[in-house]
């Protein structure tokens, strides 16, 4: 575990992203082992390099704790794997690197209420066996298909990547026991990356007001040309 | 499927529109290699394939000018580098794959005619990127079965279409691989489903496939598909982009809905 992040980057603490991302370009051409085919440390300071981006990119995962004596005043905030999982707001609905899927929250345990044929599914899911969890799913009629049904087939369908029916059946769980915290907070997960979606893309549309603002003064300057032209051929 | 990841022109400026422009010529340009084909395969889609790997691999953007049948009498710039060319060859592997499709599913003489003049251009592709062409055909190999198989499953097709788009733009094994499969498997989700939800009356009239019908009735397909461009972004806004991150933008956060709120507009006026 690096130090220091920022050093490594040549940022401050409080840089934006897209400074941090030009800042990594930067020292990327510097340090790339291309560039430096006799160099055997390159590799290393772009690993390194590599390290401070994700950390930088990542601060609510690593935290500072400055209570650590002698080791990196970094520590990582949970057990995972840094491309594992669901990570505070940020999904990206996919299963990363060792398909050791994404989970929504920790291993399930059974309820007291729990069938056989349910506990089975759980005990699939646990391994992360979710074909088996959905067959096992599937084979339970409608009407016993309750809350905790939908909340398991959610499970499943997240770890197979089925985002449609996850959705639809993590919403279903949501319906049928309003007052279950749990399925609230893992339907306010799943629908985190619409909430980022649309912090970015008001951000992206203050950002293109500017800009256009700029280009209009330039173009009444210099050109007086009237409407966008046709961009395209075709 | 194409002509869903276009940039939303009212957001750009003179100087964007003509980098756009010049990426989007250097494809046209490129297609020429394998003949008189660029009319029939140039897609914006392919455009930002080369936008964002030419920006991820700080490739150079050498610039030429010509000009060219469309504008004969001024010379127009277009980049030319590997990573044009590569979105060239995809382009290739992609129109061929729904020439042959269109002929198997509809029998549209246009289709089986250009499907021919591509073969020999589809097979000097393969012989260049066997994992890429491999992975397109399997995954539209199962989106053929899924269609054929009508289970009830809303997601395999999207997800198909996914998989393609990962061995599309995952070129390189990097510190960045995990992202840019992420975004580009949900960008896929998002197209097939967007464009299956722009041809859902359609289909339900024709008694095609369509997998929206496969969700429930007040299903909120706005919110599925903001949540796959919201896995998308989260992914992309992690990538080190610098060059060109304003045009990509405006193609991730704007240019994606436009032919999505286009479709839907039309149906509304239909049922007033």
């Amino acid at each position: 575990m690096i130090n220091d992040p920022y050093k490594i980057l040549g940022v401050s603490p409080d840089a934006s992203k897209d400074e941090i991302k030009s800042a990594y370009r930067k020292k990327a051409k510097l340090y790339h082992p291309d560039l430096h085919p006799d160099d055997p440390s390159a590799r290393e300071k772009m690993n390194e390099l590599n390290e401070a981006y994700e950390m930088a990119m990542n601060p609510d995962k690593y935290r500072y704790s400055r209570s650590t004596a002698g080791s990196s005043p970094y520590t990582q905030y949970t057990g995972q794997s840094p491309f594992g999982g669901t990570y505070r707001t940020y999904t990206y609905g996919f299963p990363f690197g060792s398909y050791r899927t994404y989970t929504y929250g920790a291993n399930s345990e059974y309820n007291p209420n729990d069938t056989r044929r349910i506990r089975d599914a759980v005990d699939a899911l646990n391994r992360n066996d979710f074909r088996t969890a959905l067959q096992i799913l599937n084979g339970i009629d409608n009407l016993h298909r309750n809350a905790r049904w939908y909340y398991l087939a959610f499970r499943t369908h997240s770890g197979l990547g089925n985002t449609a029916r996850a959705l639809q059946c993590i919403k279903q769980a949501c319906a049928m026991e309003p007052d279950n915290i749990t399925y609230q907070m893992l339907y306010r997960q799943m629908t985190g990356s619409q909430a980022s979606y649309n912090t970015y893309s008001q951000q992206y549309v203050q950002n293109k007001m500017a800009r256009m603002c700029c280009t209009l003064r330039a173009v009444n300057l210099c050109c007086g040309r009237g409407a966008m032209p046709l961009v395209f051929c075709c | 499927m194409f002509g869903y990841v276009l940039p939303d022109i009212s957001g750009l400026t003179r100087r964007d529109v003509d980098k756009y422009q010049s990426f989007y010529c250097g494809l046209c340009h490129s297609l020429k290699r394998y003949g008189n084909i660029k009319r029939l395969a140039l897609t914006y889609d392919m455009t930002f394939l080369a936008m964002f790997l030419s920006s991820m691999y700080d490739t150079d953007e050498k610039t030429f000018e010509k000009a060219c049948i469309r504008h004969p009498f001024e010379k127009k710039p277009y980049i030319s580098n590997k990573f044009v060319d590569y979105a060239r060859d995809m382009t290739v592997a992609l129109v061929y794959h729904k020439c042959t499709d269109d002929w198997a599913d509809d029998r549209k003489p246009a289709s089986l005619a250009l499907s021919k003049i591509l073969i020999s251009a589809y097979r000097a592709v393969k012989d260049k990127w066997p994992k890429q062409c491999g992975e397109i055909e399997k995954e539209l190999s199962a989106i053929s079965a899924a269609e054929k198989a009508r289970d009830g499953d809303p997601d395999a097709c999207a997800n198909a279409f996914g998989r393609l788009m990962i061995s599309i733009f995952c070129l390189e094994k990097d510190a960045f691989t995990d992202y840019v499969a992420a975004m580009s498997y949900n960008l896929g989700k998002f197209i097939y489903m967007a464009d299956a939800a722009s041809d859902y009356e359609a289909d339900m009239k024709s008694g095609n496939y369509n997998p929206i019908k496969y969700l429930a009735k007040d299903a909120d397909i706005q919110q599925l598909l903001e949540i796959y461009m919201g896995n998308c972004c989260n992914a992309f806004e992690m990538l080190p982009l610098e060059r060109d991150l304003y045009i990509m933008r405006n193609i991730l956060y704007g240019g994606v809905w436009i032919a999505f709120n286009e479709n839907n507009k039309k149906e509304t006026d239909n049922d007033k």
